[in-house]
């Protein structure tokens, strides 16, 4: 039991290069931002987020403890906070020194508190978001594509290591949420029982679809293939926390491993889950759910990985003497 | 010293997230166990279950699904309590169930205006650009998640709070409109041979039918109306 407890306090010890993070930092809190920029722009603050006396649609309770101290959801109190969380999503995006991870608090609790005020008007991805939020207020996103490593080295890209939890957090996060959809996926128009026509009639639901999309009756059979593989694809996705652990110890004998190891399952995942969520957005208007999915992606790739790619390098490339990185795709972390 | 103390911290936070995450019929209700969809995908389960030697029949296999999923709501409840704060003020609550079953009757938004002459003319349906009142608001995804309640013919409250919000809007927006509709009309899908064949999706019928006196209105927002454009 204490070896066991040992290895386990040794994998959220790890420390790697900050990039994923910080992808995932800017990603999250450019997309945070727009969420609330959007709703300025559209007019929507006031009648989604007041009381009913103040322009709002609904009489609402305002019982979460910040607008509760606050004063309630009158004008006064919405307002700054919808400003608060613009500007905190700016400086969490750009990075800026000393401020970003209590700039990632701040905005997840007032995005707590406004996602709070009118239940109904939320939806999945509001809780991605706070999830998001909370790590990143741990995570030291900012020692790379950020302002503070721009100013602390001269450099927007710096190799300082940094504690990988946070991004092992991500994509324990990313496999709950495909991982719970899939699994309660229960209505019959998911299974060949059904019919498979489960994305035929989402696609064909007015709440959700961005105009209207009969002609979609001309393509039925291969909605029928889009519901089997997003089951499949959402059902199956906790596969992969298995798979980056049989990355990290890619060294140990076995044949499934191996397998996994020389196929990559993360890019079927990914390349399956970019063309999901590329459809949804197209076709349906669900709010930052897509982006603030996919901002969770780069989390599943290695820092080491990250940079090859974005130097326009082979996974395979070698890296320069002192880089600080390995010329392996990963090495011993996941 | 620190690497442990991190380590438990984490395992915290992963029990919590995990225990949230897991299945569970939250928001389950009796009457969902005559909900076609429902029935749809416990028939071959029942039929499974007979062939191994289940003797109840349908109803019976669906209220005692019923009567479980009482039982492990009860059971989640006190497992997530010590967790409660964590997931209040954080963020961090773990809700998963989207698309689970997809609406077999959906409806939409309509709303049509009296400009006066006694006649009602349409001035939003949803996905209808050419009626596109207040489109850059009622489009937005915010409003499309409360009014998707209405799709499933719920919350029946909320629907009276928001065509009383229509109502403010229209009389500031048509000072010389005298009456508001507002309405949420079937949208049946039909099969894809039969969409094909139609070109088009057909309309049932409306429900929660309302009007709303404009004039009423004006005169409760105080004369607002009369100087809106």
């Amino acid at each position: 039991m204490s070896s066991l407890w040992r290895r386990w306090v040794a994998l959220w010890a790890h420390r790697e290069p900050a990039t994923a993070l910080a992808i995932f930092r800017i990603a999250v809190a450019a997309i945070t931002t727009w969420t609330f920029v959007d709703m300025v722009r559209t007019d929507v603050v006031a009648p989604v987020w007041l009381h009913v006396d103040h322009g709002g649609v609904k009489p609402l309770l305002g019982r979460q403890w910040l607008i509760e101290a606050l004063g309630g959801p009158v004008p006064e109190v919405v307002w700054p906070l919808v400003w608060l969380a613009i500007a905190c999503g700016t400086v969490v995006t750009l990075g800026l020194p000393w401020l970003t991870n209590p700039a990632a608090l701040v905005l997840n609790q007032v995005c707590v508190a406004l996602f709070s005020l009118h239940h109904d008007a939320g939806g999945g991805h509001d809780r991605i978001i706070t999830n998001c939020l909370w790590l990143l207020v741990f995570a030291r996103s900012t020692a790379t594509l950020s302002v503070a490593a721009r100013l602390r080295t001269g450099s927007w890209w710096s190799d300082e290591r940094v504690p990988a939890w946070p991004r092992y957090l991500v994509v324990v996060q990313l496999a709950l949420i495909y991982g719970t959809t899939g699994w309660q996926k229960l209505g019959a128009e998911w299974f060949p029982w059904g019919g498979l026509d489960a994305v035929y009639r989402s696609l064909l639901l007015t709440s959700w679809a961005r105009w209207d999309l009969s002609w979609i009756a001309w393509l039925y059979p291969l909605t029928q293939v889009a519901t089997a593989v997003s089951w499949l694809f959402e059902s199956l996705f906790p596969v992969l926390l298995l798979a980056h652990w049989w990355r990290a110890t890619r060294t140990r004998p076995g044949r499934l491993r191996a397998w996994a190891n020389r196929v990559d399952l993360r890019v079927p995942f990914a390349l399956i889950g970019l063309g999901m969520h590329g459809i949804l957005w197209a076709t349906m208007n669900l709010g930052p759910f897509s982006f603030i999915t996919l901002a969770c992606y780069v989390c599943l790739w290695h820092p080491d990985e990250l940079r090859r790619w974005l130097r326009g390098r082979g996974p395979y490339a070698e890296t320069p003497p002192g880089s600080g990185y390995s010329a392996e795709p990963v090495s011993s972390s996941p | 010293m620190w690497d442990h103390v991190r380590a438990l911290l984490i395992t915290v936070h992963l029990l919590a997230v995990v225990l949230s995450a897991l299945p569970a019929p939250v928001g389950m209700r009796a009457q969902d166990l005559e909900d076609p969809s429902f029935r749809e995908s416990l028939a071959p389960i029942h039929g499974a279950l007979q062939a191994a030697g289940y003797g109840g029949s349908e109803d019976d296999l669906a209220r005692q699904l019923f009567e479980a999923g009482e039982a492990l709501l009860e059971t989640r409840r006190t497992v997530l309590r010590p967790f409660d704060l964590y997931y209040r003020h954080l963020g961090t609550r773990q809700s998963w169930r989207m698309f689970g079953t997809v609406n077999d009757k959906p409806a939409r938004v309509e709303v049509f205006l009296d400009h006066g002459d006694g006649t009602w003319a349409p001035l939003y349906i949803a996905r209808e650009p050419e009626h596109a009142w207040r489109a850059h608001q009622l489009d937005q995804e915010r409003f499309r998640a409360f009014m998707n309640d209405y799709s499933w013919r719920r919350d029946k409250r909320s629907w009276d709070h928001f065509t009383a919000w229509l109502a403010r809007q229209a009389a500031r927006d048509f000072p010389e409109a005298s009456r508001l509709q507002a309405l949420v009309r079937y949208r049946p899908i039909p099969r894809p041979a039969k969409l094909r064949e139609l070109g088009e999706r057909p309309s049932g019928k409306a429900f929660w039918t309302v009007e709303h006196d404009l004039e009423e209105v004006r005169r409760e927002l105080g004369g607002a109306g009369s100087a809106a454009p």
